[in-house]
């Protein structure tokens, strides 16, 4: 597999070798797409996304420093694309505020007042009911998310795509994860009522 | 559950904040040992991130080469 730190890929990476770029294409374009598909946006936009993040990679190639990895230089243009084509259709959502919901859960005394419900899903329905809840999250957490427990980026690398501090990026995990659970809850229950 | 060490929200706090720098507590992981509700907080945590990766990976390579052409004219 390429390494793509060594110097000599990187040399070639940036003069625009056709060869070394498209080895980065195909290291990380089925990463990138699975995280555009799972990103809330209708599938023709995610995959104009993909494609606007590489055009942009290949463009700004030259200006790479090897600071930081391909993949994190990559993942921070893909972020930004998700977040300007995500514009538009959060401008009109409002999204309940989760360290509410979360705190309600529990007594004063920090005891359970309603412990969580048994996942009544499973298997393939779990995972459509994974992708419909994760399309919902806010850009930043689904983000998080994603790097942090699907595609299990450091959390180094994950602060340096998303701009945030670690204390931030804690944040963000705990309101995503806290969003899907309640989501996949609230189907789970909704499921079972039927 | 009251126990000594952190509370059922603390608790529950610590696992979905975890960025996987840092190992879990003795407090946190005696909680878990005590407490029910925690443990099935802390598995649904596991079950989604499981189920969220089993389904990214089965689906990673659908479509691929389609947006590939329109990247790398071929």
């Amino acid at each position: 597999m390429t390494d793509f730190q060594d110097a000599g890929f990187l040399e070639r990476f940036r003069h625009g070798d056709a060869d070394a770029i498209a080895q980065v294409v195909d290291r990380y374009l089925p990463h990138i797409l699975n995280a555009a598909r799972a990103s809330g946006l209708d599938a023709a936009t995610a995959e104009d996304v993909v494609q606007n993040t590489f055009r942009t990679l290949i463009e700004k190639a030259g200006a790479f420093e090897g600071r930081s990895h391909i993949r994190t230089f990559l993942f921070g243009i893909f972020y930004k694309k998700v977040a300007e084509a995500r514009r538009g259709l959060d401008r009109e959502r409002r999204w309940e505020e989760i360290d509410a919901v979360f705190e309600r859960r529990f007594r004063r005394d920090g005891r359970w007042r309603e412990p969580p419900q048994i996942l009544a899903l499973e298997g393939a329905e779990l995972a459509l009911a994974i992708r419909e809840c994760l399309a919902d999250l806010p850009v930043q957490q689904q983000m998080a998310f994603q790097l942090r427990e699907v595609e299990a980026v450091t959390s180094a690398e994950i602060c340096k795509i998303l701009e945030v501090s670690r204390t931030h990026l804690g944040v963000l995990l705990f309101r995503a994860r806290n969003r899907l659970r309640e989501c996949l809850e609230s189907k789970g229950v909704a499921r079972r009522k039927v | 559950m009251r126990l000594m060490g952190p509370g059922c929200e603390e608790v529950a706090r610590r696992l979905a904040s975890e960025d996987g720098t840092e190992r879990t507590g003795l407090g946190v992981r005696l909680h878990l040992m005590m407490c029910r509700h925690c443990r099935r907080y802390r598995d649904q945590l596991r079950q989604i991130r499981e189920a969220a990766r089993a389904m990214f990976t089965n689906d990673r390579d659908a479509g691929v080469n389609k947006v590939r052409d329109r990247i790398l004219p071929p």
